[in-house]
C-alpha cells in the first residue's frame, strides 16, 4: 500500500509540474522545411521566450537562433472578405470546396483571357483577378485543412511546442486539426507588419534630415543654456565684486575714524597716566565715559 | 504567290483571333462594343499648353493610365487597352487620388515654395510606399518600378506647382546634402 501511495503521489507531483510548465513563458519551437519533398524534415529545435512586445502584439524570442516571431496569430481579412462574398455562412464543407473549385477554374480560365486579350483589361483588372484566384486557392485549402477545431500547438511534456514550416525564410505556423488530424501551414495569417511600417518610417525621417535637424535643435538649446549661465555666474561675481568695492568705499571713513578714536584714546590714557591732564580738569559730561575707554577692546 | 499565300494566312489568322476573341467575350457574358468602349479612353494630351493646371492633369492622367495597362494613341487622341494592368484597382485609386490632390488648382493658388512642398513630397512618398508593401495585389517584380514611377510623376507636378526647374534641383539637391552629412555624422 505504501508503495502505491508513492507512486500516486510522485505523478500528481509530475503533473503538478507540468501543468505549471504550460502556463509559463517558455515554448519550444520546431522548424520544419520540406525541400521539395511532401515530407518536411526537422530544421531546429529550441525553446523560446513568450512576451510582448511594444505594439502589445504576444511574440516568442530566442536571441541565439534570431527567432521574432509573432504567437497570437490573426487570419487575413482576406478570408472574412471571402467568406462573406461566396456566402459560406451555413455551408456545409463540401458544399464550399465545389463553390471554391467552380470559381478557381473560372479565375484560370479569365486569366488566360487577360493574358491573350488586352482589351478585356479595360473590364477585369488583371492584378486583382490574379490575386483572387491565389486567395480562392488558400482559401480552398484553409477549408480543406484548417477549418475546424484545433491549435496552432501542442502539448509535449507539459510543454507547449510550437511549429512552423520555413518558406523562404518566413515561418508560416502549422495548424493542429483536432476533428481530421491535419498538420497544415496556415497562409492565411496575417503578419504583423507594424514594426516594418516603423522602420520605414524611421528612414524615411533620416532621408530628410528631421532626427539629425532635431539633435541640432537639442545641441544648440544646451549650448544656449550653458552661455547662459556661465553669463549668470560671471554677472553674479562681478555684482558680488562690486558690492564689496562699495562696501569698502563706504567703510573706509567710518575705519579711520574709529583708527582716529583709538589713537586719540590711547594718547588722551597716556597723558592721564602720566599726568598731564588731571582728572578734575576733564569736563564732567565726558569724565566716565573717557576714563572707561579700553582702547584694545575698541579695535 | 508566297506573298498572297502569307496574306491568306494573316488575314485566316485574324479571322480565327476574332473568333477566339468572340467567344471568349461569349463565356465572360460581355458585349463587344461595352469592352470597346471601355478599352479606349478619350483624352487629348496638349502638347503646347500653356494653362499650368491642364498640365498638372496630364501628369495624373498618364500614371493612372499606365498602372492600368494603356497607352496613348496619338492617332485616335486617347489611352487604349493594350496591355495588363500592373497594380489592382486598390492601390490605384489610392495612388491616383494623392496625386490628383496635388495635380489641383489649389497648389497652384497657395504657391508652393520648396519647404512647404518637400514636406508634402515625403509624406505623399511616405505614404505610397506604405501601400505598396501592403498591397498583395502588386507583384514584388513591380514594387520598385511603380514606387519610381510615382516619384517621377510627383516630381513633374512640383516643377509646375513651385515655379521653375531650379527649385526641383534645389530640392533634390538639398536632400542629397543632407543624406551626405548624415553619412558623415555616423562616420564621425
Amino acid at each position: 500500500m505504501g508503495k502505491k501511495d508513492k507512486k500516486k503521489e510522485k505523478k500528481e507531483k509530475e503533473e503538478k509540474r507540468q501543468l505549471r510548465d504550460i502556463s509559463s513563458n517558455k515554448i519550444l519551437i520546431r522548424v520544419f522545411k520540406d525541400f521539395g519533398s511532401n515530407t518536411a524534415i526537422l530544421k531546429a529545435e529550441y525553446e523560446a521566450e513568450e512576451r510582448r512586445d511594444a505594439y502589445n502584439n504576444l511574440i516568442s524570442v530566442n536571441k541565439q537562433f534570431l527567432h521574432d516571431e509573432d504567437t497570437d496569430f490573426s487570419i487575413d481579412d482576406v478570408y472574412h472578405e471571402m467568406q462573406v462574398l461566396l456566402e459560406f455562412k451555413n455551408k456545409e464543407t463540401k458544399e464550399k470546396i465545389t463553390i471554391m473549385e467552380e470559381k478557381i477554374v473560372f479565375q484560370e480560365k479569365l486569366i488566360q483571357l487577360l493574358e491573350k486579350f488586352p482589351p478585356l483589361n479595360a473590364i477585369y483588372n488583371y492584378a486583382d483577378e490574379n490575386l483572387k484566384l491565389q486567395d480562392y486557392r488558400l482559401l480552398k485549402e484553409y477549408t480543406e485543412n484548417i477549418e475546424g477545431q484545433g491549435a496552432y500547438f501542442t502539448i509535449e511534456k507539459g510543454m507547449r511546442v510550437y511549429s512552423f514550416d520555413s518558406v523562404d525564410g518566413f515561418l508560416v505556423p502549422i495548424w493542429r486539426g483536432v476533428a481530421k488530424h491535419t498538420q497544415y501551414p496556415d497562409h492565411t495569417r496575417k503578419k504583423k507588419i507594424v514594426i516594418q511600417e516603423d522602420i520605414i518610417l524611421q528612414q524615411e525621417l533620416q532621408k530628410y534630415n528631421i532626427n539629425k535637424k532635431l539633435g541640432n535643435l537639442l545641441i544648440w538649446g544646451i549650448i544656449a543654456i550653458t552661455i547662459l549661465f556661465a553669463l549668470n555666474l560671471w554677472g553674479g561675481l562681478k555684482l558680488l565684486e562690486m558690492n564689496q568695492d562699495i562696501n569698502d568705499k563706504i567703510n573706509a571713513p567710518a575705519e579711520q575714524c574709529v583708527d582716529a578714536t583709538i589713537k586719540m584714546a590711547e594718547i588722551f590714557s597716556d597723558a592721564l597716566e602720566k599726568g598731564m591732564i588731571k582728572p578734575e580738569d576733564v569736563p564732567e559730561p565726558i569724565r566716565g565715559e573717557v576714563v572707561e575707554i579700553k582702547p584694545k577692546e575698541v579695535g | 504567290m508566297v506573298r498572297e499565300v502569307e496574306k491568306e494566312d494573316n488575314l485566316s489568322s485574324k479571322k480565327k483571333d476574332e473568333e477566339e476573341f468572340d467567344d471568349a467575350l461569349s463565356y465572360l457574358g460581355l458585349d463587344k462594343d461595352e469592352v470597346k468602349d471601355e478599352a479606349f479612353v478619350n483624352f487629348k494630351v496638349d502638347k503646347e499648353v500653356s494653362k499650368k493646371v491642364t498640365k498638372l492633369t496630364q501628369f495624373a492622367m498618364a500614371f493612372r493610365m499606365t498602372l492600368e495597362g494603356k497607352h496613348y494613341d496619338e492617332e485616335k487622341g486617347g489611352y487604349r487597352q493594350t496591355s495588363k494592368a500592373i497594380a489592382g484597382g486598390r492601390f490605384i485609386a489610392k495612388a491616383n487620388g494623392i496625386l490628383t490632390s496635388f495635380a489641383s488648382e489649389s497648389n497652384l493658388l497657395t504657391q508652393k515654395n520648396i519647404e512647404t512642398f518637400v514636406m508634402q513630397y515625403a509624406d505623399a512618398c511616405r505614404k505610397v510606399e506604405t501601400e505598396l508593401l501592403r498591397d498583395r495585389s502588386i507583384s514584388e517584380k513591380n514594387t520598385r518600378v511603380i514606387f519610381k514611377m510615382f516619384k517621377d510623376t510627383l516630381f513633374n507636378i512640383g516643377e509646375v506647382i513651385t515655379g521653375s526647374r531650379e527649385n526641383m534641383k534645389a530640392v533634390f539637391g538639398r536632400i542629397d546634402q543632407d543624406r551626405q552629412e548624415n553619412k558623415d555624422m555616423m562616420n564621425f
